[in-house]
């Protein structure tokens, strides 16, 4: 199946070389439509006689569909996860890029804080422990990672499992946006998403990585320590911990999530860019 | 498109054309998951203490999807891994197999500094078209590999063009391996000792390698008039110069970056750098 993508000046086929989506799934799939809209601002930038490639522009070509993944499958609820594609981008003089993408969208991810409200420097911090099959290990510890809903509300099993086990649910009013107060000011040469890109050479992912801080009483801190750090309930597929927050970067240190969080925290804290903490 | 099953296991396998069962068992990354994957897989069993011990998950399938191909060397590999418990519950397995590769921390400070001075330490940082991130200037911590007792890649030989700088694997220190210990309390996993940009959907994994060097005041000054100065029309990879300091927002968007100034930033305060 080929259809050719709109928008661009030039005729751009899609040539979907599998049989479980159509042309309108495709192009519905906000991954896909977000990371075409992207490069086609970047590629017009070379219109400009200042960028390095104005002599000699690149164009996208064709794009080739090679697999898709979808969740909730055999459900109402179905849709489309992934999408990895090949894009064929060269210019006039037979220069190419390299233009294999795993797309799949935006993500979010929670640096959730917590303080007691007896100690002006003591923190502690949630973390998620699941299994990652693609790292092949059964227990991998991240920082929690998800989506927004429509609801403006910190959503995902990770969510789900935090609001099960801590009773804390995360609401946009309570958030810093670590990655838009470091990039807003930065020097943004191209329309990039304000966000941290995990692996920009083959994946269109970019993660928002969000501030959570609370002040709380010491006794719920330590209620909620004791309960999180027992053995493992059986069979969750999800396990919430805490840690003292000085452990966070060398405990947190294969999770690409942990130690940019770490790092625009820490950074920000020290410019003293962050809001104060709200108590509760 | 043929079917078979991965030797001593009940794992099918189903290939893709042009994919042979020899070239997939021989692809560095597919062996290296599988072997991870396999060995944590079997804890559960062997350990009772084992939250998934009760219903323990075992891999009954592999679908590769698709491959491509760096002239007849495998590069990536989309897979799906069917893994499930006796209570018909799956584990996420749709892969983008890739294998792991270097981020390099290169940081630059003039010599007539005292030796523990922090001051005025500068990283190279690389510029270039990232087509999956949907830009052409992408900025990011130099990527690459280490093998063959070099940094070795793109931006490896970028950095050697432009400045003459060769980074070899003895003067390099693992900033990963330093922060994550080689015995942890009360784990049994195997893991590599590096930073996983993607764990949810990707294999890769990235140690982060310092490479630290002082070199004479004029030189760095050259070196930084030459990367701002004007670039030969086209080229797809460029570098810039930027304060340590800095780094963080320099590569706000690059999860190796960030990673990077974490860790050497963490590890001077603890005294392990």
């Amino acid at each position: 199946m080929a259809f050719n993508l709109p928008g661009f000046k030039n005729p751009v086929p899609v040539n979907i070389k599998v049989g479980n989506i159509t042309e309108g799934e495709l192009l519905r799939f906000r991954a896909f439509n977000d990371w075409q809209k992207t490069l086609k601002a970047s590629l017009d930038l070379q219109q400009d006689p200042d960028h390095p490639f104005h002599k000699a522009p690149y164009e996208l070509k064709s794009i080739e569909i090679q697999s898709v993944d979808w969740f909730a499958k055999n459900t109402d609820r179905a849709f489309v996860g992934f999408v990895k594609l090949e894009a064929d981008v060269r210019n006039e003089e037979g220069k190419s890029l390299p233009g294999i993408a795993f797309l799949r969208g935006m993500s979010v991810a929670m640096l959730m804080i917590l303080r007691p409200s007896d100690s002006k420097t003591e923190r502690w911090v949630i973390m998620t422990e699941q299994p990652r099959i693609p790292a092949g290990s059964l227990r991998f510890l991240e920082i929690p990672a998800g989506m927004m809903d429509d609801h403006k509300t910190f959503s995902g099993a990770a969510a789900k499992e935090i609001k099960e086990e801590t009773g804390l649910t995360v609401h946009e009013h309570d958030l810093q946006d670590l990655t838009s107060l470091a990039l807003k000011n930065a020097e943004n040469l191209e329309s990039l998403q304000y966000g941290m890109y995990p692996s920009p050479g083959g994946q269109d992912e970019s993660i928002r990585i969000f501030l959570w801080e609370k002040v709380m009483d010491r006794q719920e801190i330590v209620g909620l320590t004791g309960r999180l750090s027992g053995k493992r309930a059986s069979s969750e597929m999800i396990t919430i911990r805490i840690l003292p927050y000085e452990q966070l970067w060398e405990v947190g240190a294969r999770d690409a999530k942990t130690l940019a969080a770490w790092s625009l925290y820490e950074a920000l804290k020290r410019s003293r860019r962050l809001s104060n903490t709200k108590t509760w | 498109m043929s079917t078979f099953t991965l030797p001593d296991t009940d794992v099918s396998i189903k290939l893709v054309d042009g994919l042979t069962k020899e070239q997939l068992l021989e692809f560095p990354a597919f062996k290296n998951w599988i072997k991870t994957l396999q060995s944590n897989l079997s804890l559960q069993a062997s350990d009772p203490s084992h939250e998934f011990h009760k219903s323990p998950y075992s891999l009954k399938h592999i679908q590769i999807q698709a491959i491509d191909r760096f002239g007849p060397r495998i590069g990536f590999m989309k897979i799906h891994a069917t893994v499930t418990n006796s209570e018909g519950e799956f584990l996420p397995g749709a892969i983008f197999l890739r294998g792991a590769s270097v981020g390099m921390l290169v940081v630059l400070q003039p010599d007539d500094l005292p030796e523990n001075s922090q001051e005025e330490k500068y990283v190279l940082l690389t510029v270039q078209p990232r087509i999956a991130a949907g830009g052409l200037q992408f900025v990011e911590l130099p990527a690459g590999m280490v093998d063959k007792g070099t940094f070795n890649g793109t931006a490896a030989r970028e950095i050697e063009e432009e400045l003459g700088l060769k980074i070899p694997a003895d003067e390099l220190i693992n900033l990963s391996e330093l922060a994550i210990p080689a015995r942890e309390e009360g784990k049994t996993e195997i893991c590599p000792r590096a930073m996983f940009p993607s764990a949810g959907g990707c294999d890769e994994f990235v140690p982060i390698f310092l490479h630290e060097k002082r070199i004479p005041r004029k030189q760095l000054a050259e070196w930084t008039g030459k990367l701002t100065g004007l670039r030969e029309e086209g080229e797809k990879i460029t570098l810039k110069l930027v304060r340590l300091e800095d780094l963080w927002l320099e590569g706000a968007r690059d999860a190796k970056a960030l990673a990077a100034w974490a860790l050497y930033d963490g590890l001077k305060r603890s005294g392990k750098l």
